[in-house]
């Protein structure tokens, strides 16, 4: 028979995990009820925080099928530069096809299409660009041009995502692309605000139309590319047959010959061979602050407890700043001072710190014994700030080993120090 | 050292050093009497105590038994300022449960005769007279009340923006001839070989440039950096020492109560919750200070013993958001030995010929509400001593903004902006919110929201710029509160440094580098009071100035 998986999350890392042990054959069943920090991703893929990145590293193997399968995101040999909505142009490893490569070759000449959109002002962006020191050294400009392609006031005030939704219709896209095409002429490359289309490539359709790439700044809030992300994974795991269904985990049991994953909302549990906690970290929901001293009480919290939990109960220990998280000395909680955002490049904020303990992610319980069938994958495991390419590495890897290991227990142990 | 400053350089009469709420209060009463003053300004106009206050101009209820005086010229001044400056201020009704653990209905009794005193002085600020509530009725006003009391108090406070009245007299004074010069500080107070003070010499500490103001005197309004700015005149900083409080408060993301709330900390010190323009602010903690007075901040130390001593009384504010801090020092009055609580709130002047600086004054003390009647006092040395014999008008010319009421409906059609905007852009600006209103209208996507948390336009920072003094991303802030709400600066700190670049022509990336350097400085504030919800939306904004600014390195890029 082949083995049962539960993966818990579908953000990037879980949807990674459960593709690659369907894979391996595994019957595997995805469990998940919010959006995470994936619906809020940006539409530029790096293995972590860009500025620490190596936009040479290699995206191979697993995780290279993984993003083929996806469908939606373009990996270059070549590290791509994209313009963010605040300004600034940064290296990426990877990006959303539909967002503009400005590293492409021959893109000299840059539109930037105005729109009546609070949040997007070219003028203002363009001269931010413009005054980018790579932009400038390759000598690139950046022009706002008015292309009427926001309609009224109810397009006006839409989400970005919305608006970009709006372009999934074939007669409005070819509509868009005319004026682009004629509203853009002697321009080497269109910059729009994230707004190409959901379900399909209106971006590649637009670029055909006006002959010359037409691509988006990264997204802010209310992403697109995180909605076109939740789409694409819900199309990639139907394909591979991964049963996907809503709910909250509440608890995973581990018996030493299965899992069992009990849910929030339901008597039931289901009883798998390994389950895959791929929840998010501290944004993503996965990780809750939950101090004592938060506790409604006139004076003092009825008990210390540990300051962060997992959001599912079970016996895998998480760590803060490399120690297991335990007890604070304080019936308050943690000193909060340490907690602030760094201000160097190179430091590490405390909170992103905070992960399952993971051996080759499998998680293990407060004594060092490695859980059985408990894995942990993306953010939730690892001890420094993930970016896309890096959930998806670390999805990739958990979801085969835990197709791979269900096949027979492993014994282990590990130790707090090394 | 004696140093002759070169007859070329400017001159004027006075040279004020100090944006806080005296330093600009005296510019404004001297430039208001004619004479020709410099204000200096090492950080930004209400950078210190200031900007930092509890945001009341309080009648000194707590000086009724020790030091009437202090109340009745509290009360007084309170009246003054309404009366100049109506725009900016709002009622805040207090309320103060009586413990029964304090002693039964005798307590009350005294408490209930106590605010009787009070309400003596309360015409002279529109208060008004305090009420006695019993405890069911203290429940249906305030429900989440639970502690056990014998019943309640009322009475009247009236709330302020302490950034904005500072700006107010500064933007008055400057209107009345007085130059203005923030993010520079003086470097040394030149005197004569007889002492006589001839002049300063200031550096922006923006772009380094530096020069020479010649004048005949010197106010110190300096608050607890008093003793520094004495040093600079070569005289023994003890001349002019102050007892330096620091004080912190905490910021819920919302009102959180009808009623401001008086209670008692653990150590027996009054601390209080105020609905406070659209927050709720919790303060606040009076401790010795030895730090760096260009950088405080709060801690979580100092966030939980004020959360403890409310909780008593209030025991759900435990779960509500917060969503900030902030930290001040006051310029209390030196005395070696009281506790911090009972230090004086009086102000003094210090004549420092007597030091050696013949011509140099040092303002000590005081408070936001008393800051008019000392800038008076200040005044009118300076004025005696300058042969300048026009009196004071501070108390009745109307501050910038305070002339007249503004139909907010009206400003909100004008300049096509919703009702709640216009609002929020009435209370900062009073009548001059016509003229942003203008400015909205007259600018390429002036109506933007930059802050929507706030409502702070593409249009009023550019307005901000013009005509307040305005050269940083904090700047901006201090004045609108842009920023502070619960993003956490994530939606609009780099839109904010983007306009104010373009307005200021400089480069765009000088515009971020503020933006980045305003949310550093605010993340650390959010930290030391970190909640559940508050931490998830930390990690969020985060990982958004993380994917769209980076960490900052591009700076050395």
């Amino acid at each position: 028979m082949a083995p049962r998986i539960v993966v818990v999350g579908c953000g990037v890392a879980g949807t990674a995990a459960a593709w690659s042990a369907a894979r391996t054959g595994a019957s595997v069943t995805v469990v998940g009820d919010f959006d995470g920090a994936s619906r809020f991703m940006s539409g530029a893929l790096d293995f972590q925080s860009w500025e620490m990145d190596d936009p040479r590293r290699e995206v191979a193997g697993d995780a290279r099928a993984f993003c083929d399968a996806i469908g939606l995101w373009r990996i270059g040999d070549q590290a791509a530069c994209v313009a963010t909505p605040w300004g600034i142009v940064r290296p990426a490893r990877g990006h959303d096809r539909a967002v503009l490569d400005l590293a492409a070759s021959g893109v000299r000449r840059v539109a930037v299409v105005r729109a009546d959109r609070p949040d997007w002002d070219a003028d203002l962006l363009a001269a931010a660009w413009r005054d980018d020191p790579w932009c400038v050294s390759r000598a690139m400009r950046f022009e706002p041009v008015s292309v009427d392609i926001v309609d009224g006031d109810r397009e006006r005030w839409m989400p970005d995502a919305e608006l970009a939704a709006l372009l999934d219709d074939d007669v409005r896209c070819r509509d868009v692309a005319r004026r682009l095409r004629d509203g853009t002429r002697g321009f080497d490359a269109v910059l729009t605000g994230p707004w190409l289309g959901i379900d399909t490539d209106a971006a590649a359709v637009i670029s055909r139309e006006a002959s010359r790439p037409v691509g988006e700044a990264l997204s802010l809030l209310a992403s697109s590319a995180g909605l076109r992300f939740t789409r694409a994974r819900d199309r990639l795991l139907s394909a591979v047959g991964v049963t996907a269904s809503r709910g909250t985990v509440a608890e995973v049991i581990a018996s030493g010959r299965g899992v069992i994953v009990r849910l929030q909302a339901e008597a039931d549990a289901i009883e798998c061979d390994a389950v895959v906690l791929a929840t998010g970290g501290l944004a993503g929901g996965g990780i809750l602050y939950d101090p004592s001293e938060m506790d409604v009480a006139p004076e003092m919290p009825a008990a210390p407890r540990d300051p962060f939990a997992s959001s599912v109960r079970s016996d895998a220990v998480l760590a803060f700043e490399g120690r297991p998280v335990s007890i604070v000395g304080s019936m308050f909680g943690l000193d909060l001072a340490r907690l602030t955002w760094p201000s160097s490049a190179h430091a590490s904020w405390a909170l992103d710190t905070l992960c399952y303990v993971t051996r080759d992610h499998a998680c293990v319980d407060r004594d060092g014994r490695v859980l059985q069938g408990v894995w942990a994958a993306g953010q939730v495991a690892s001890p420094r700030a993930l970016g896309v390419l890096g959930a998806v590495e670390s999805g990739v890897l958990a979801g085969r080993s835990a197709a791979a290991a269900s096949a027979g227990p492993v014994m282990d142990r590990c130790d707090w120090t090394s | 050292m004696p140093i002759t400053a070169v007859t070329s350089d400017p001159e004027v009469d006075v040279v004020v050093i100090g944006g806080g709420v005296n330093g600009t209060g005296v510019a404004r009463d001297l430039a208001l009497r004619g004479l020709r003053v410099q204000l200096i300004e090492r950080h930004d106009l209400a950078f210190g105590a200031s900007g930092n206050s509890s945001g009341m101009i309080h009648g000194g209820v707590r000086y009724l038994t020790s030091n009437p005086k202090v109340t009745r010229l509290s009360c007084l001044d309170s009246g003054y300022i309404q009366r100049i400056a109506p725009h900016l201020l709002f009622r805040i009704p207090f309320l103060v449960p009586v413990d029964r653990a304090l002693g039964s209905s005798i307590f009350l009794e005294l408490v209930d005769a106590f605010f009787g005193a009070y309400d003596r002085f309360q015409p002279l600020k529109r208060g008004k007279p305090h009420t006695r509530l019993t405890p069911a009725e203290v429940r249906s006003i305030e429900p989440g009340i639970t502690g056990d009391i014998s019943g309640a108090i009322t009475f009247d406070e009236w709330g302020i923006d302490g950034a904005r009245l500072c700006l107010a007299n500064a933007l008055d004074a400057h209107e009345h001839g007085a130059g203005i010069l923030v993010h520079t500080t003086v470097e040394r107070i030149v005197h004569s070989a007889d002492g006589a003070v001839r002049g300063v010499i200031w550096r922006d500490r923006l772009n380094g440039m530096s020069g020479t103001i010649r004048c005949r005197v010197v106010v110190s309004a300096s608050g607890a950096w008093a003793p520094i700015t004495a040093s600079l005149a070569s005289i023994d900083p003890v001349h002019a020492r102050v007892r330096p409080g620091k004080g912190i408060h905490v910021v819920f993301d919302r009102r959180l109560s009808n009623y401001a709330i008086a209670t008692y900390a653990i150590d027996g010190r009054q601390v209080f919750l105020e609905p406070w323009e659209n927050v709720t602010v919790l303060g606040t903690t009076d401790t010795d200070y030895y730090g760096d007075l260009d950088d405080v901040s709060a801690t979580s130390d100092e966030v939980r013993y004020l959360v403890q001593g409310l909780a008593k009384m209030m025991p759900s504010l435990r779960r509500a958001r917060m969503i900030g801090t902030y930290a001040g020092v006051r310029p209390t009055l030196y005395a070696y030995g009281p506790i911090t609580n009972n230090l004086s709130r009086e102000h003094e002047i210090i004549d420092h010929a007597r030091h050696g600086a013949d011509g140099l004054y040092s303002m000590i003390g005081g408070k936001l509400a008393s800051y008019r009647i000392f800038a008076e006092e200040m005044s009118d040395i300076v004025a005696r001593r300058l042969g300048c014999d026009r009196a004071c008008t501070t108390h009745v010319v109307p501050l910038p903004g305070g002339d007249r009421a503004v139909d907010v409906s009206e400003l909100a059609t004008a300049c096509g902006i919703d009702l709640v905007s216009a609002t929020r852009l009435a209370y900062r600006h009073g009548s001059r919110s016509i003229e942003v209103g203008e400015q909205i209208r007259g600018t390429r996507r002036g109506a933007d929201m930059v802050c929507t948390c706030e409502a702070v336009t593409d249009a009023e920072i550019r307005y901000l710029v013009r005509k307040e003094f305005v050269r940083t991303v904090d700047d901006v802030v201090r004045r609108t509160r842009l920023g502070l709400g619960p993003c956490g600066g994530m939606r609009c700190a780099a839109r904010c440094g983007l306009v104010l670049a373009d307005e200021l022509r400089m480069a765009p990336r000088e515009g971020l580098a503020m933006a980045m350097e305003f949310a550093h400085r605010q993340a650390r504030a959010r930290a030391v009071c970190l909640g559940p919800t508050q931490a998830r939306q930390e990690a969020l904004a985060t990982a958004a100035f993380r994917a769209h600014l980076g960490l900052g390195a591009w700076e050395q890029r």
